[in-house]
């Protein structure tokens, strides 16, 4: 037998779920720009009475009990944040190393401006000297473009240890923003842990969806510093690896560790092992190949300055045997082998006729020295372990950085490109559709009317029984 | 599939930033006039185009140093060619000097302008260009010099009667680098791959004596023809005759030496001229932007990132709330 009231039960159970539908459309539509939001859904399944047992109806006296809510949930498609995650890294690797290569090529621009225009300035001098070796304003000119050589190189070596400070400065903060993140997680893992634990109502799920959506958006951002793997464990919780190592499970966390060298070379270390961070991609990986000496599919930092230690000897070591003495012995012209302490030497800066005095051969003046430093400096084979001129060893070094940051740029366009079209199919299913919202409120808005009127209905039915009943030829 | 407000954006956003990348870099090229400005950008050209500037500045230095040649070289050659015509006159002056009917008087008048003669030639040999000796060495702060206290001649202060090795004289010829490979093997430089700049005023005039006792250099021995002629002795007439013509003979020397030198820088700046002319050719194909070209990009560049613009206005604002009643 159907009770009398059964109706309105059921009409209250639709109201109320077409009301919280509307709250959950509402909820998605104001959070349409909250960065990381993913849509909501009302879980809503059709009553069913229990149908075994001693009081359990019988016949189709279940039928029609309303609307149950189970709870909110979210759309994701987990193997889309996995795709996303794993592109991310590489997204975040190719960003970091053509960020440094970039402020690398705004020293050593050679297109414009650069070394060799100071450097062809010496030579022209130089030249200049040759046809007049007995005069001191040639001298004189030798001398001061000798000292900008010297001070380009030196400025430039400079700029770049600033650079190698400035990037170290920023990977320890890259650091520290992966060990704030991995305790974010364990403590969004420790509250989703213990709200599950907690929930009384097994019926209804407890909702939790803004704490995922945070530790979403947290996971996502330590995919942009290390290739991770994500897992889910049974308890609601999840686990990363990085680097193979387990470095969060659960209220379970690893930390990194750094140890900046006198060098500014950089070293990155598991706390809890001890042992060396080997990554295959992110920006992590890409600090440390571009701020390390020997390591990596890229020249960093260290390569480039030493190219410019290499110039400096090079152009030391060609001054200094130039110069013939009358006692056989070489002019010291240049102090100094590498690009800091490059300086032109006492004598020679005291008085710049100090190499016109050595030209002088039984009191006449030579100028073969002269043409002869021209030709070392425009001849091969003056600098440590290169073939060619000392022009050409610098067209070397920066063709070389011109083809990485080239190949890299080509590399980051890609992998950006794949990312955003993962994170656009990510967002095809988990975004907010300010259409599809508006046809749920429209829905739902009818769905309350009409529940309402349900409630009418019954009512009338009931009023029929209850005050018209019984009431023949009153 | 679905379309959510944010992958509108998105993409809306990154089209916008491509088409503005690309004005933007197209601006930049039009505003430098280079088709690229870092190394990067352009790997393969930007590598031979610094190979190109570098050949083009050392050829520019090879084309000043061919110029300063040129001008030095000039000066001297018409220098030469001026004593050698003093040369020509003074032997017919020497004609006249020897035939016997001249007398003390007529002689004396011979002897002054034979004397003149000579203060010509050492105002040549003496002259200076610029900042230097025109007919000098390296050590160009001793020009010729006549002493007269002593009637000696000295160049570098040294006596050019008694010498007999030209390295007495203690000077080194200048040589310049034109780009004819240079080549210095153990400090000692082989002057056939480079051109010599300065001539030396005693190569020109000679030094030391010859067989007879009489003065080579000219100057010397226009002076030892002055005092005879002034003495009316005119014994040694016929032996300074000849070593007037042999001195003429050095000269002349000397004058064809200094023509083949203009010739040989010549043919050198034509050479590099014609090498400048190609290389800026080249320099300009890989580093100049192509302007027609590169305008019509530009306002096509232009023009998709309006389009975007315009698109983004119609897209983004628009959803079903603007039509429900």
């Amino acid at each position: 037998m159907r009770t009398t009231f059964l109706g309105f039960e059921s009409a209250r159970k639709g109201m109320s779920a077409a009301q919280k539908a509307i709250d959950v459309t509402g909820n998605n539509i104001t959070n349409i720009n909250t960065p990381g939001y993913t849509r909501q859904r009302i879980d809503l399944v059709s009553m069913s009475a229990p149908t075994n047992g001693r009081y359990a109806p019988i016949g189709s006296n279940s039928a029609g009990q309303g609307v149950a809510m189970i709870g909110v949930s979210q759309i994701r498609n987990p193997y889309l944040d996995a795709r996303f995650r794993d592109e991310y890294c590489n997204t975040g690797y190719y960003d970091k190393a053509l960020s440094i290569l970039d402020s690398v090529e705004g020293i050593l621009n050679e297109v414009e401006g650069g070394i060799k225009p100071i450097f062809n300035e010496f030579i022209a001098a130089l030249q200049e000297f040759s046809t007049k070796p007995d005069q001191i304003t040639h001298a004189n000119i030798v001398l001061s473009s000798a000292k900008s050589v010297a001070q380009v190189i030196k400025q430039q070596y400079q700029a770049l240890q600033g650079l190698q400070e400035q990037y170290t400065f920023e990977f320890t903060v890259d650091v520290m923003t992966v060990n704030e993140t991995l305790g974010k997680i364990t403590a969004l893992n420790q509250s989703v842990k213990d709200i599950l634990m907690n929930q009384t109502n097994k019926s209804e799920t407890t909702n939790i969806n803004e704490l995922l959506d945070q530790r979403n958006m947290l996971v996502d951002e330590l995919a942009k510093y290390g290739n991770i793997k994500v897992g889910n464990n049974p308890d609601g919780t999840i686990s990363i690896h990085m680097d193979n190592q387990l470095i969060v499970d659960g209220t379970f966390k690893d930390q990194l560790h750094y140890q900046i060298n006198d060098d500014y070379s950089v070293q990155l270390t598991w706390n809890n092992s001890g042992q060396n961070v080997i990554l295959n991609s992110g920006q992590l990986k890409a600090s440390m190949e571009l701020l390390n000496v020997a390591s990596g599919e890229f020249k960093g930092i260290p390569y480039y300055s030493e190219q410019l230690n290499k110039l400096a000897g090079s152009f030391a070591s060609v001054l200094n045997q130039a110069f013939l003495k009358n006692d056989g012995s070489y002019c010291n012209l240049i102090d100094g082998s590498t690009a800091l302490n490059l300086t032109i030497s006492k004598e020679w800066m005291s008085d710049a006729g100090y190499i016109m005095k050595d030209l002088q051969n039984n009191g006449a003046y030579d100028n073969t020295h002269i043409l002869n430093v021209i030709n070392k400096l425009e001849g091969k084979g003056n600098v440590n372990d290169f073939d060619g001129s000392i022009s050409s060893f610098i067209d070397v070094f920066v063709t070389t950085l011109g083809q990485d940051k080239n190949y890299i740029q080509g590399r980051f366009d890609a992998s950006y490109l794949i990312t955003s079209d993962l994170e656009n199919r990510r967002d095809a299913v988990s975004a907010v559709s300010l259409d599809e919202e508006g046809a749920n409120l429209m829905m739902f808005d009818k769905t309350y009317k009409a529940t309402s009127r349900l409630m009418t209905v019954f009512d009338e039915a009931l009023d029929v029984l209850i005050n018209k009943t019984g009431l023949v030829g009153r | 599939m679905r379309i959510s407000q944010r992958q509108l954006q998105r993409n809306f956003t990154n089209s916008l930033n491509t088409n503005l990348k690309r004005l933007s870099g197209s601006n930049d090229r039009l505003t430098t006039g280079r088709r690229f400005n870092r190394v990067s950008e352009n790997v393969t050209d930007a590598t031979k185009a610094l190979k190109v500037r570098h050949q083009i500045t050392k050829n520019e230095q090879y084309l000043s140093n061919i110029d300063k040649l040129h001008g030095e070289l000039s000066v001297q050659e018409t220098g030469a060619m001026q004593m050698n015509d003093m040369m020509t006159k003074l032997k017919e002056l020497m004609v006249n000097a020897a035939s016997g009917t001249n007398g003390a008087d007529q002689r004396e008048i011979i002897a002054r302008e034979v004397g003149n003669i000579k203060e010509n030639i050492l105002q040549i040999i003496n002259s200076q260009s610029v900042e230097k000796y025109t007919f000098s060495n390296t050590s160009n702060s001793t020009p010729i010099t006549f002493d007269p206290i002593t009637n000696k001649v000295l160049y570098n202060g040294i006596d050019v009667d008694s010498a007999v090795l030209r390295s007495d004289f203690n000077d080194h010829k200048v040589f310049v680098d034109i780009g004819s490979g240079m080549k210095i093997a153990s400090g000692i430089l082989d002057p056939s791959t480079t051109a010599q700049l300065t001539t030396a005023a005693i190569d020109v005039l000679g030094f030391g004596t010859n067989s007879n006792g009489i003065p080579k250099n000219i100057i010397s021995l226009l002076d030892a023809i002055v005092v005879d002629l002034k003495n009316n002795d005119s014994s040694k007439l016929d032996l300074y005759n000849q070593q007037l013509s042999d001195s003429q003979t050095n000269l002349l020397v000397s004058v064809t030496d200094i023509g083949a030198r203009i010739k040989y820088v010549e043919s050198s700046e034509a050479r590099i001229d014609q090498e400048l002319i190609s290389l800026a050719k080249l320099q300009n194909n890989l580093e100049a932007v192509d302007l027609e070209e590169e305008v019509i990009f530009n306002k096509g560049h232009e023009m998709a990132w309006q389009i975007s613009l315009q698109i983004g206005n119609k897209v983004l604002p628009q959803s079903i709330f603007d039509f429900m009643r």
